[in-house]
């Protein structure tokens, strides 16, 4: 009976795929995606193809084990090259589009940029809208145009993981201070992934492009699956992240909290003091960051956002990628406003888009959502692009050339390209990704 | 039956305490309603001896027919907070603790109250102490306490 009910299963399957696949699935090669066919002869797909991936440094999607031996898996030029001289494959081929609701660009962006050839390519995958408000889709050093070119800089985010296995991102290393959770500081929450494919997802033609594409990630995991950790595990994650200082040249910290902790300052002075960028919220509570005093290092600061040796960002709200005030309102406040849950003050160097933000999240997710948490590493894929223009710092003054040239390079407030609603009389730029 | 003397008033004081502790052995509990939203504050007992581990706990539920949605900051939902008896702020979950800068909700259902839990484990003096429970949402929703009290361990 079990094998009657397959035998008709398999011979009606092709058929409901037939009405199911989407009408205007146009079988367009997906950038950077191939199927590699393995020889008949080889043993295991599982074996080899995790082989080769490891030899190569590629994620693997599905592996093929019964209708052919082979799978499926992004790839850069470097390992293409590399897969076509291995004797125990076949063929490779471009891998095609499907299906195409996972890969529609959402009304409004790109509406008002000349539509290039490079950002037809770019179709594929969806340009977050404030990736473009940045106009990290215009950077020649982010290079988005779907195809996999990573750029060649190390950035951590210290938050609750990043997802080891997303397709989306470039897991370089990963670790879990104790008390935060999930092992080897893979995701249990989600907000670390999505913080990291802002500033990095890969520009591989499927899913989201952050502002920095394809740099290596590092995941340092001190907040639980909750969303919350202590000042202590953070300061364990700094310690990491200092020891690894040669490599890591920006650090990410979408968390925070109110009060003062002198250890966590001079962690984070020793790091930086290291040559490590480090990129901070601003904070959620619609307050001065330096609290209701307004003075620096009293109780009531928004920490580590108030410490003057990081980038401290603010939120804006934009709705369709563009400057100009024409999008849609959001929760958060008319187009290219201030986002009415921002923190401000003086101590703010920088604004990014921070509202309705869409990005990867744990497993290989996506999800769209809101706070200073997210507007955080659009700055922090903005320095990563600069590092890799002009260099990593090696010492405080090096990182405080990053934070200078990133305010004086950014989008006046009152200019063309600028917001409105800033509660307070310092006017922090909008982050400007493409002119570094 | 021995008498009652001077020195034989120890026992009788140690088997007074044991009977208040025995007695005491039952959470502390308090309630409180809104026209939309419930609250329940409870801890493991009423009497802890000092550095005995206190167990807190808070309930928010829905009083209305409707969904309710609460809206958060970040991801902090709730604080607990421990006053001692001159009303001095002996212990707060949340001040050791940073957390991510991501706006939230929570759906507060009819029947199905949302809970939080936290054990603190720090010594205390004896006396007397209010707990209070926090949510931590948009309205910063609060609950006026329990009260605890703390004996010498012997």
């Amino acid at each position: 009976m079990v094998n009657r009910v397959l035998i008709i299963l398999f011979l009606i399957l092709p058929f409901w795929v037939g009405i199911f696949l989407p009408v205007n699935s146009s079988g367009q090669p997906i950038p950077g995606r191939f199927i590699v066919v393995l020889k008949d002869d080889v043993p295991s797909p599982d074996n080899a193809s995790l082989d080769m991936a490891a030899r190569n440094t590629f994620i693997r999607g599905h592996v093929y084990r019964n209708a052919l031996k082979g799978f499926s898996a992004s790839l850069t030029q470097e390992n293409l090259s590399a897969l076509i001289k291995d004797p125990r494959v076949k063929f490779i081929e471009p891998d095609l589009v499907v299906h195409a609701a996972a890969q529609t660009i959402p009304t409004g962006v790109n509406r008002q940029k000349a539509y290039t050839q490079r950002q037809r390519n770019a179709a594929a995958q969806t340009i977050p809208t404030g990736v473009n408000r940045i106009d990290a889709d215009l950077s020649p050093t982010a290079r988005i145009n779907g195809v996999d070119e990573r750029v060649n800089i190390d950035i951590a985010v210290i938050d609750t993981g990043v997802s080891r296995y997303h397709p989306d991102l470039n897991f370089y290393r990963g670790i879990t201070i104790s008390g935060a959770g999930k092992s080897g500081g893979n995701d249990d929450n989600g907000h670390g992934s999505h913080v990291a494919g802002t500033a990095a997802a890969k520009d591989n033609g499927t899913g989201v492009a952050g502002v920095a594409p394809g740099a290596r990630l590092w995941s340092v995991k001190v907040l639980n699956r909750s969303g919350s950790g202590t000042i202590s595990g953070v300061i364990a994650g700094i310690d990491y992240v200092t020891q690894h200082s040669n490599e890591i040249d920006v650090a990410n910290m979408s968390l925070g909290t109110t009060g003062k902790s002198s250890a966590l300052r001079a962690a984070i002075q020793k790091s930086a003091a290291k040559g490590v960028v480090y990129v901070v919220s601003a904070g959620n509570s619609a307050k001065d960051v330096y609290g209701n005093d307004g003075i620096f290092d009293t109780s009531d600061d928004f920490i580590p956002a108030a410490y003057p040796e990081v980038i401290t960002v603010s939120a804006i709200a934009d709705s369709d990628g563009q400057s100009g005030a024409l999008g849609g309102p959001t929760g958060w406040g008319p187009d290219d406003t201030f986002a009415g849950f921002s923190n401000y003050g003086a101590r703010i160097d920088l604004a990014a888009p921070g509202v309705a933000i869409l990005s990867t999240w744990k497993g290989t997710g996506y999800n769209t959502i809101s706070g200073t948490s997210m507007a955080a590493p659009h700055v922090t894929g903005t320095a990563a692009l600069y590092i890799a223009i002009n260099g990593k710092p090696t010492d405080m003054s090096g990182v405080e050339a990053v934070r200078q040239g990133l305010i004086i390079r950014g989008m006046p407030q009152t200019g063309l390209d600028g917001f409105s609603g800033d509660p307070d009389t310092y006017p922090e730029p909008l982050v400007n990704a493409e002119s570094l | 039956m021995p008498k009652a003397s001077k020195s034989g008033i120890l026992p009788w004081l140690y088997i007074f305490l044991s009977a208040l502790l025995l007695t005491a052995n039952q959470s502390a509990f308090g309630a409180e309603k809104s026209e939309k939203i419930g609250f329940t504050l409870s801890t493991d007992k009423e009497v802890y001896l000092a550095g005995e581990p206190i167990k807190i706990t808070f309930e928010a539920f829905n009083n209305s027919g409707k969904e309710i949605t609460l809206y958060f900051n970040a991801s902090q939902r709730y604080d607990f907070i421990i006053k001692d008896p001159e009303g001095k702020e002996a212990w707060q979950w949340s001040s050791d603790k940073v957390f991510a800068q991501v706006l939230g909700t929570e759906a507060l259902l009819r029947g199905k109250p949302i809970r939080y839990s936290e054990v603190f484990t720090g010594t205390l003096k004896p006396g007397i102490y209010k707990i209070t429970g926090v949510l931590t949402d948009r309205d910063n929703t609060f609950w006026g306490g329990i009260k605890i009290q703390v004996l010498e361990r012997k």
